[in-house]
């Protein structure tokens, strides 16, 4: 039995960490390899702790949860991070800042429009690839309400998508 | 795909980056071997944590399991599940063996306001509408909307009643305090008023409140709500193209007079129609005085907390590889500090029985003067089904950065003594 949860272990880290990997990349800068390594690791810490939780069919959208709070955890501690190295000189293994902006000022300026929650729904659906029901099991509400917010979610961004190509 | 979705799918910063962990072998063996699949008390304790209901931790780590010596309990014992809203700011920092310190530990000490006498606040059972489709129809009704509520997972617990027109209200009891929401399809629309200010007239938020608490008073689930938060926003469609304000306001909910964390929102167009609004659906009763603990002993707790979230996997409070205590203070006048690694030792790619020569980076230690707090009421679901508000202490803490500038936040804790709480494993996927 322990030899089977090892290599679904094993499995889900070969599959996911790269899902993962680019959930985090998304949503938190600056982020060095190592520190990306890092939370990626804590992701699977969880992942293998809360291994008979993960459920089979969905296993995606569930770890991609874990890494939701992962993340949170880390925005807090990053803020304090960088008062703390503000003075210290940039690494040349920083990764460069067009690795990580939104090249297409229309559609940044747009998701900048949104509250938190629309543009964190949005992203999960655009750049994840997170579908209604897999968004329910991410954000742990009904398929429903995750159909609702989704649709809400793309009106708005449509809404202010338009306002900043007319402006 | 319209050419919008096609755009915002294009601007994934994140599309032509591929990712390859540094030593993926390495580190799936450091999880197996350090963390051995067995269940233990702190094993349920970090899951809780993660789990991000810190406050729950609190009163498993503290209290375990209740069990009053000599007289029986005047209370029964809250068996705590899962918690829907246990918010807790707590921050759940793990610090697993070679993993870079990215995160803060906090070192708590109580403020000279900070009172040592326990708040007195009561706890409250809520109760839900026994019928879920007759609610559904029943609030929508209150909300303009007719039909036939339709069971939207065929398991009694999400109701949807829509009508002609594509409005919808959905009545949901996943988990917790059931929530109604409602949502029109029908496009805003703008006031041809010269007078008006741009984007059309804006709904006065006399007009605004006194439509919400109608609504209010018609739903009848009794509790009260705080004062009125408002917000305004505009909203361009292209198809026809108009531009409409639209006006909302926000109520916190309260129970006993104590902020609860549920609120109601009601949003509506420039000719007040509405567009958008949520809310819980459930009353209380008299509520139960269970035992709470002062502010100060939470503070102990809290400390108690970021030990237990920063100690060895195998329970030691060391964070070198002598086993010796280590703790890095910062220096006077600063918060942060340079990472320590400990006495060099095997690194974490190491075997899987090396567990005691794995070098441990230990995070910066913050020093936090918590200043005040305020009780309020948080959700938890128990293992009988039952939903039950809690008092919750927030603590409001200030601490300095490295910079100098002074920053604050907020920590949460349970308040009911962990005599009176039995807490089970998160059965819920991480979450909020």
């Amino acid at each position: 039995m322990g030899s089977s949860h090892d290599d679904r272990f094993r499995r889900l880290v070969r599959e996911h960490s790269p899902e993962v990997a680019n959930y985090l990349r998304r949503r938190l800068y600056p982020l060095t390899a190592a520190d990306l390594d890092d939370l990626v690791e804590e992701t699977m810490l969880v992942v293998w702790r809360r291994l008979d939780d993960v459920p089979v069919d969905a296993e995606r959208p569930w770890i991609i949860g874990v890494a939701r709070n992962v993340l949170r955890n880390a925005r807090r501690g990053q803020n304090r991070r960088r008062a703390f190295e503000a003075s210290l000189a940039p690494s040349p293994n920083d990764p460069s800042a067009e690795e990580y902006v939104i090249a297409d000022t229309s559609v940044r300026e747009a998701l900048r429009a949104l509250n938190d929650d629309d543009r964190e729904i949005l992203m999960l659906n655009a750049w994840d690839g997170l579908e209604a029901g897999e968004l329910a099991i991410t954000l742990a509400i009904t398929p429903n309400a995750a159909a609702v917010r989704l649709s809400r979610a793309r009106t708005r961004f449509r809404d202010a998508f338009t306002n900043v190509e007319i402006s | 795909m319209s050419d919008v979705e096609h755009r915002l799918t294009g601007a994934d910063p994140a599309a032509a980056l591929t990712y390859e962990h540094r030593d993926a072998d390495a580190m799936v063996s450091r999880i197996i071997a350090q963390y051995p699949r067995r269940r233990t008390g702190l094993l349920r304790s970090f899951q809780l944590k993660v789990a991000g209901s810190a406050t729950l931790a609190a009163a498993l780590t503290v209290g375990g399991i209740a069990a009053l010596n000599g007289a029986a309990p005047s209370f029964a014992v809250l068996a705590i599940g899962t918690a829907p809203h246990s918010g807790a700011a707590v921050p759940t920092n793990t610090k697993v063996g070679g993993m870079m310190a990215i995160f803060a530990q906090y070192h708590f000490s109580a403020g000279d306001s900070l009172s040592s006498t326990p708040a007195t606040t009561p706890s409250y059972r809520l109760h839900f509408p026994r019928d879920g489709s007759a609610e559904a129809q029943r609030v929508a009704a209150v909300l303009g909307v007719n039909g036939v509520p339709v069971d939207v997972n065929g398991d009694g617990t999400d109701w949807a009643v829509t009508d002609g027109n594509g409005t919808s209200v959905n009545y949901e009891t996943y988990g917790g305090v059931p929530q109604w929401y409602y949502s029109t399809n029908t496009p805003p629309t703008a006031s041809t008023s010269s007078s008006d200010v741009a984007g059309g007239a804006v709904v006065s938020n006399q007009v605004l409140d006194a439509d919400a608490h109608r609504y209010l008073q018609q739903f009848g689930y009794g509790f009260a709500v705080g004062d009125p938060q408002y917000s305004s926003s505009t909203v361009t469609t292209s198809d026809p193209t108009t531009t409409s304000n639209q006006a909302t306001v926000s109520y916190g909910v309260f129970v006993g007079g104590v902020a609860t964390d549920q609120s109601v929102t009601f949003t509506v167009d420039a000719s007040n129609q509405l567009v958008d609004a949520s809310g819980p659906a459930f009353s209380v009763a008299a509520g139960t005085d269970y035992p709470l603990i002062s502010p100060t002993s939470g503070v102990d707790t809290l400390n108690a907390q970021q030990q237990r979230a920063f100690a060895q996997p195998n329970g030691d409070q060391s964070n070198s590889t002598t086993g010796t205590p280590t703790t890095v203070v910062a220096p006077s006048g600063t918060s942060a500090t340079t990472p320590v690694t400990s006495a060099p030792g095997s690194s974490g790619s190491s075997g899987s029985n090396d567990t005691t020569t794995t070098i441990v980076t230990a995070p910066p230690i913050i020093d936090v003067t918590l200043n005040d707090t305020s009780v309020s009421l948080r959700s938890y679901a128990m293992t009988d089904g039952s939903v039950w508000m809690l008092p919750v202490y927030d603590y409001v803490g200030t601490f300095a950065n490295a910079d100098g500038t002074n920053e604050t936040s907020t920590w949460s804790l349970m308040a009911v003594q962990p005599a009176y709480v039995d807490v089970s494993a998160s059965t819920q996927p991480i979450a909020y």
